[in-house]
């Protein structure tokens, strides 16, 4: 079976007065049906515009090469109409700032109905009834008092959960949540995953989660993608890639999360990322990795798949100097034999 | 019998709350001008929509026997050169000012907020486009262009109701342009693309109902100077024609008889005068209200 959601080598850049930004590079990924999918990486790494790509709403961008296919059919291809009709119905998305996301002059019905009707043939109250029940199982109450709230007499975590409920009421085959939790406090960031998680997989939809916690990521995910510079750099199960990272920089990902179990701090990635309008020719990561090889500055690494002993499922990296389990551990690198220019194939064969 | 008064207890209650997030939406008791200005106008309103009751004579009765005369009991304000009950005719021509101003106003923001909200959403070469055309119309000091566009069109009134909205409509469409431009980079507009609105919609649903504020300042504020624009239309002759109580057409009937019948034209000139300032009063006092306050 094909997959739900297929991007092939997407790249895409944007025109800013006179130079090119290229925000992605070549960004391939799959969404299967029922599956979740993590996105990770820092600010600016490509993870939303990946996603915006998706739904079309890049109006500036350019996009240089690359397919999306979406239940088979070729995204770029269809006419705008069609995307319209696909936008919602077919892909549902949830961003990041609630108070933002919702039209602070109209009442919070209307703007649940907006999308039904705009979707589905059915009369206003029929509209009503089913914003109703959706409010209801995103487990809100008195939803007829809250239909005629305005949004800010809502708190962050409410309106998040109309977000989610005003995305799932037009049952998308896939919801791409764009760090929905990044702006509710922190004691309504579990409950938030964890109720759209599970509505999502009530509903048999696939779900792509973009966030820059890897941690959050690998709880309520399936497969993980992590991101720098505008490619992904490592992929695999969630909880394989969070507990064992084999990119250098998932490893820094992993270390800069706050631990209260473990007696470490936190230790962050030195540097900062590149400049996309000046990618270096080899890994975007050279600069600010700890595992850098002279290659490092003059190949830019392929995603390559991995078997290593233990690793279950499919894995995947680019990166000419894995780390090894010892050392994503501690977070430093251990003096190896290495000679300069080997290939990761080689060095795959040696671990 | 209780089940109707629980009805009428509830509606009661139901209207109440209504009021209530009217008058917390436009808190007019914040602004001693936005009440002033309200009173008054609605004053100049009432005295519109009443006129036939309010006149005493009809303001066309010629009457020769009566001509000229100052103030009486009868004339309060006198009566013209033709006899003519001048307080009837400023009465009467308060609903002829009103409704025109009401009229241009109308037209003038149905183009200008149609084509601001269009070319600000769009951007690009529609927003150049359209925003070019209105900067010819700007171009030109307002009452110049109005009369020129009357004069071209043949004297009457609903020309120079025609040519002042057209001279009005780019003031409008700043506006609109402007609330477009920032409006369309809220989220809540990239959140309605991802349910599949189209712009149509979008620029209907969400732009133009967060854009109405500052178009309803504009409103009020141009309500007075749209009642000038047509008195002065009128008075150069470009706009209502004789016997028509106008304020304006009847301020320059009565210039000639200036220096020794002041009260012909001082009656117009006053009910002009208070008009525009009970509308200009109330587009401050509008302003006030719903303009965040300045730092």
């Amino acid at each position: 079976m094909t997959e739900l959601l297929q991007i092939d080598d997407l790249a895409i850049r944007f025109r800013s007065y006179g130079h090119d930004i290229n925000v992605l590079n070549g960004v391939s990924y799959s969404v299967g049906w029922k599956e979740s999918v993590g996105l990770v990486g820092e600010s600016g790494s490509g993870k939303s515009v990946t996603n915006l790509a998706v739904m079309g709403l890049l109006p500036t961008a350019v996009i240089d090469r690359g397919r999306m296919r979406f239940d088979g059919q070729d995204i770029l291809a269809m006419g705008p109409a069609r995307r319209r009709r696909l936008r919602g119905r077919q892909i549902g998305m949830i961003f990041q700032d609630p108070m933002n996301s919702l039209n602070p002059v109209l009442k919070i019905g209307r703007q649940i109905e907006e999308g039904i009707i705009l979707h589905f043939r059915v009369s206003r109250s029929e509209a009503r009834r089913r914003a109703a029940d959706i409010l209801a199982r995103c487990e809100l109450s008195d939803t007829d008092v809250l239909l005629n709230k305005y949004p800010h007499e809502l708190s962050g975590g409410m309106l998040q959960r109309v977000m989610i409920a005003a995305a799932l009421v037009l049952e998308p085959k896939l919801l791409i949540a764009d760090e929905p939790t990044t702006a509710l406090d922190v004691t309504v960031q579990a409950q938030m995953l964890d109720l759209m998680s599970s509505r999502v997989r009530e509903a048999g939809a696939s779900m792509v989660l973009i966030s820059h916690d890897l941690g959050v990521v690998a709880s309520v995910t399936d497969r993980v993608n992590v991101m720098y510079a505008g490619s992904i750099v490592e992929s695999g199960p969630s909880i394989e890639v969070f507990l064992r990272p084999m990119h250098p920089y998932t490893v820094g990902l992993v270390h800069s999360i706050p631990s209260l179990s473990e007696d470490r701090g936190v230790v962050p990635i030195d540097g900062s990322p590149p400049d996309l309008a000046a990618l270096p020719p080899g890994c975007p990561f050279a600069p600010r990795c700890r595992w850098r090889l002279p290659v490092c500055d003059r190949i830019k690494p392929a995603m390559e798949p991995i078997h290593r002993s233990g690793a279950a499922g499919s894995r995947a990296i680019a990166c000419h100097n894995p780390v090894s389990d010892r050392e994503a551990a501690s977070g430093t690198p251990e003096p190896r034999a290495v000679s300069a220019g080997v290939t990761q194939a080689d060095r795959m064969a040696g671990l | 019998m209780t089940v109707l008064l629980a009805d009428a207890a509830t509606a009661r209650q139901r209207l109440r709350s209504r009021l209530h997030s009217v008058f917390s939406r436009f808190p007019i008791g914040r602004s001693r001008s936005a009440q002033i200005g309200l009173i008054l106008s609605l004053l100049v309103v009432f005295i519109a929509i009443a006129s036939p009751v309010l006149t005493p004579y009809d303001p066309l009765a010629i009457d020769p026997g009566s001509r000229l005369q100052p103030p009486t009991v009868e004339h309060w304000f006198g009566t013209d050169q033709q006899g003519r009950d001048v307080f009837s005719r400023t009465i009467a021509g308060s609903r002829i000012s009103i409704v025109s101003a009401m009229i241009i106003v109308a037209l003038a923001v149905t183009i200008g907020v149609t084509i601001g909200i269009v070319a600000g959403y769009a951007g690009g070469w529609v927003d150049e486009t359209l925003m070019r055309i209105a900067d010819v119309f700007l171009a030109f000091p307002p009452l110049l262009l109005a009369m020129g566009v009357a004069a071209a069109l043949g004297p009457s009134l609903s020309n120079a109701i025609l040519a002042t909205s057209l001279v009005w409509w780019p003031w409008y469409a700043r506006v609109a342009r402007a609330e477009a431009l920032h409006i369309k980079h809220e989220g809540f507009v990239d959140a309605a693309r991802t349910v599949g609105a189209s712009n149509a919609r979008i620029l209907r649903t969400h732009i133009l109902p967060v854009a109405r504020t500052p178009i309803i300042v504009q409103i009020s504020l141009s309500l007075g100077a749209a009642i000038v624009t047509l008195a002065s239309l009128s008075f150069i002759g470009l706009g209502a024609q004789a016997p028509t109580p106008e304020w304006g057409t009847m301020i320059a009937e009565g210039r000639a008889y200036l220096l020794n019948q002041w009260w012909i034209v001082t009656a117009p000139g006053v009910a002009i005068f208070v008009t525009i300032m009970a509308f200009n009063i109330l587009g401050d006092g509008v302003q006030e209200v719903l303009s965040p306050p300045e730092k």
